[in-house]
Order: structure tokens, then sequence, then C-alpha cells
């Protein structure tokens, strides 16, 4: 878990410890999805359609 | 006559037509309903007090010979986040509670060409940002087939008064599933069109790049007419609402059936993890196309897995862009369950964002060519049945380790991603009572294929169609 997400919900929106449990799984589901959407390789495809060369990371 | 809540907008529309039936009658009819019933499922926001003024109106261009069309004098109810031009739109939070629009939006213009009479505004989730239909901030909708069940959301309100008869269509949106998923937990019928078939000027939005806006209706042949009349009177401007449709889309609706139908069904992991009940249902409707000549094809579609995430990081990158002076001023008059949500958004990255719109991009080319082995696809448009209301109380909400509810828009999202035409209508019902979605998706801009299947599937579905949520 990211602590200073945490921190930083706490301090800047002042949430309470029941909105910040509900926002820690929010924060879970976006790392994981995040971590998903990394793990995509479509530098050829874009290679195909786009005259720029991206790298993925 | 049958009972008005027992016709489709065509039959209604035909009885004004050769004056058997008003506007003014339907203006008594529904209000009667409104005024009995919604009370029990909080599905109204406001009704609008010029609404029988607008029926008299109608009713005398009608006697006059001046019929505009099928929608003419129909009622239609408004998400709450639709600007109708002199109302408070207040996208279901204390932070708009009193934003007067000061024009309507292109979807109302639109409708109130077609000779449509707005009568009010439907509840949602707040800011349309959940797909579980709770909104603290409100009385709660609740759903007509079990009132103590989730409607589904984030048009809550829209599907839960079409299917308790308190309107016969209503408009929605849909960034996620936010047509399709309340559709499918009250047993009504729940179109997305195409991205950007019709004009979503004037709505307030979730997600820029995934918002859409489509109806709710009893049947699939209502939502037809409904997006028929939106795209012949919207202003085109930025839009070709007509690619894709040859001709008037209703010439020969319910004539043409499909010949060697070639219907996908995903049968990978991702899209088999639902619900038993969910999966008889569905699997029941399999069979039963098939036996009404279809031919059903297996696809492993295992990689679309990724348009779920790719939803989740766009819609909250764009969530955040558009709250961002919100979330300053007045995050205290969020409600629990968005203010959570967008704020775990402070760690998304540009670079997060923009691969999302690179694996998108990729997403809908790679889509497109696996529908060269099939002209439809269908699944479920849940994994699960709605959940109890009080399981989202902020006290569940905190305890749980996991999003409750997030496995909701799992399949839904996919097409918002996909930007494809995708429909919900009824498969059946559990053994609890509470109805089961069926969602079909089609190619980009085929929208007109779509909602033809989706009626063929209610013709031959009809032994499911006949019940009714027991609110009286």
């Amino acid at each position: 878990m990211n602590t200073e997400i945490v921190n930083l919900l706490k301090k800047k929106y002042g949430l309470d410890n029941h909105d910040l449990e509900i926002a820690i799984t929010r924060v879970n589901e976006l790392e994981e999805a995040v971590k998903k959407i990394k793990g995509v390789e479509i530098v050829e495809d874009l290679a195909q359609s786009n005259p720029l060369k991206f790298s993925n990371e | 006559m049958s009972s008005i809540a027992n016709l489709s907008i065509s039959e209604i529309s035909d009885l004004i037509f050769k004056k058997e039936l008003s506007p003014v009658d339907l203006f008594s009819f529904y209000s009667d309903r409104i005024n009995r019933l919604d009370s029990k499922i909080n599905s109204f926001i406001e009704i609008f007090d010029n609404w029988e003024e607008k029926a008299k109106i109608s009713e005398q261009e009608i006697s006059k010979g001046e019929h505009k069309g099928p929608l003419h004098g129909i009622p239609i109810a408004v998400k709450d986040l639709v600007d109708v031009k002199s109302k408070i739109t207040t996208a279901g939070s204390k932070i708009l509670s009193s934003n007067v629009a000061k024009s309507s939006a292109e979807i109302v213009n639109a409708l109130e060409s077609s000779g449509a009479i707005i009568i009010g505004k439907t509840e949602l989730v707040e800011f349309a940002f959940g797909p579980h239909g709770i909104n603290s901030n409100s009385k709660q909708t609740k759903n007509p087939w079990d009132l103590n069940k989730i409607p589904g959301g984030s048009s809550s309100g829209s599907a839960a008064a079409v299917a308790a008869d308190l309107v016969p269509i209503a408009i929605g949106s849909d960034t996620g599933g936010s047509i399709r998923m309340p559709a499918s937990f009250c047993g009504v019928t729940g179109f997305k069109p195409s991205y950007n078939k019709l004009s979503t000027k004037g709505v307030f939005p979730l997600s820029w790049t995934l918002d859409t806006v489509g109806p709710l209706g009893k049947n699939t042949k209502d939502c037809s007419i409904f997006v028929e009349e939106v795209c012949k009177n919207q202003n085109p401007n930025d839009q070709d609402p007509y690619r894709g449709f040859d001709t008037s889309m209703l010439d020969n609706f319910d004539s043409l059936l499909p010949v060697r139908l070639r219907i996908g069904i995903p049968n990978d992991d991702y899209f088999s993890e639902m619900d038993d009940e969910v999966k008889k249902v569905f699997n029941n409707s399999v069979e039963l196309m098939k036996s009404n000549g279809a031919e059903i094809i297996n696809v492993d579609l295992s990689w679309l897995s990724i348009a779920r995430p790719v939803n989740v990081v766009i819609t909250l990158a764009e969530a955040m862009s558009v709250h961002k002076d919100y979330l300053i001023s007045n995050y205290e008059e969020y409600t629990y369950e968005v203010i959570s949500r967008l704020v775990s958004g402070e760690g998304l990255s540009i670079n997060d964002y923009l691969s999302s719109l690179r694996v998108m991009s990729y997403i809908q080319r790679k889509m497109n060519d696996e529908f060269s082995n099939f002209d439809i696809l269908a699944c479920p448009t849940t994994p699960e049945l709605p959940g109890l209301i009080e399981e989202y109380s902020k006290e569940n909400l905190s305890a749980s380790k996991e999003v409750v509810g997030g496995r909701i828009p799992s399949f839904t999202s996919i097409f918002n991603v996909t930007r494809q035409p995708s429909l919900s209508t009824l498969a059946g019902f559990s053994s609890t009572g509470m109805p089961v979605g069926l969602m079909f998706t089609g190619r980009l801009n085929k929208d007109f294929g779509v909602l033809q299947v989706g009626n063929w599937f209610e013709k031959i579905n009809h032994g499911n169609r006949s019940k009714k949520p027991a609110i009286e």
C-alpha cells in the first residue's frame, strides 16, 4: 500500500477513518489496474499505425 | 384497450395518431402512478409542473393534424445530469443543488423537436460515478423487484421508473455500464449507442473519452424509436449520427429476422466468471437463440479483459480533471461512496493515463478484427445479481478489503473502451425472482444491427417478458 497516498488523502481531504478505508480499497484497485496496463506490450502495433515509436515505459 | 402500462411506444403512438388516446390521457395515467407509487422506489428527483400544459398543447397539435412522429406526446424522464433549460441539474450532488441550466442538452432539444414531453428528472449515483445505484445524498432509489436490493447505477432512477411503469422511456448515460447495469437489475431494456452517436452536449461529464447517452425503455423497439428520433433531430455539427444507418432504421424492423446469425459467446476465464444463477439464465438464453436458428460460436476473448483496467484508469483520470475545483472547495459535500473513489486517483500519473489511451486504441483495432468471426457478441450484462442496499453502508464499505460491487461492471465497461453499441435486455429471472440481463454488442457504428438482434431476442423470449414487479 502506498503510504504516501494515504497520508496525502488524510491531509488534503481530511478523510475520516471510514472514508480512508474505502479510499484504500479504491487505491488498491487502481494500482492493480495500472500494473496490468503497464504489462501490455503494444509497441509493434503502434509502430504500424504511427510514425512515432513509443516505448512502453 | 389494454392498460397503457402494457403498451409499447409504437402502440401508444398509433393510438394517438388515430386519436383514440391523447397526451393528456398519458399525463393522467403516468402522473397518477407517480403520485401513488414513486414514494416506494424513489426514482424521481423532480416532476416538472408544466407537464399537463405541454400535454394539452400536444393534444391540440395532433387534433389539428400536426403529428410530428412516434414520440409526439410521449412522456420522457431525464437522468438528472442532463440539462433542461431553466431547471436545476444536480448530477445527484449537493454541490450542484442550485445549478440552473441556461439551455437544454442537445438530446433534450432533439427529443422536444420530435414532440416528446420531458416530464422530470430522475435519481442517479452522485456525478454518475458508481455501478450500484447508491446515493447517500438522496432518499435512495430502490429496485422495484425487491425494495431491499440495489437498482444498479448510475442511471438508477431512470431504470426503476421504467420498470415500475412510471414513465414509458427515460434518458440515461453510460461510461462503464450506467445504462445497461441498472437496465439489467431492474428488468428493462437499456441501449448504449456507439460513442458519439448521440450528442453528449449539455450532459455533466464523467469521462469525455467514454461517456455516451441513450435510452432505457420497456423494449428494444421503444429504444430504437428513441435513437432514430434523436438522430433525426439533433444538431449534427460535430458528428455523423447516421453513419451505419442505411435508411430509416425502423423500416422492416420487425420483419427482418436474422438469417444464419452468428453469435459469438466468450467462453474464456474472464467472461466465464459469474454467479451460478446468472450462468443458468444465460445458458438458457443461448439455447433459446440456438433453437431459433442462430449459429453459436464460442470465442476466447481473454485478451479483452485488459479493457476493464483501461476503463478504470481513464474514467478516474478524467473525472479528477472534471472535479479538480470542487475537490478543493467542496470536498466535504461529496458522498462517502464517491469522494473515496475520486481521491484514490491522486496517485495516477500522466503516463498512466496516456498508456491507457494507447491500449484503448490497440483494443479497438483488435476488437474490429475479432468481429470477422461472428456478427454479434452475447454475454450476461452483469456477472452477479443485485445485492442488498444495506451492504453499501459506509461502515460496510470501510470494513471490506475489496471494492463492494466491484464486479458489477466487469462486462459492460469493456464496451465503453471499444466504443461499440451495446444493449441489455431481460433474459430471465433468478430463483429469487430477480431479473437477469443479456447483453448484445455489435460492431462500432452498426447500432441498427444490435437493436434488430435485441428485438428478435425479445420476440423469441416473450415467455419471460410478461412478469411485472409487484409494487402496487
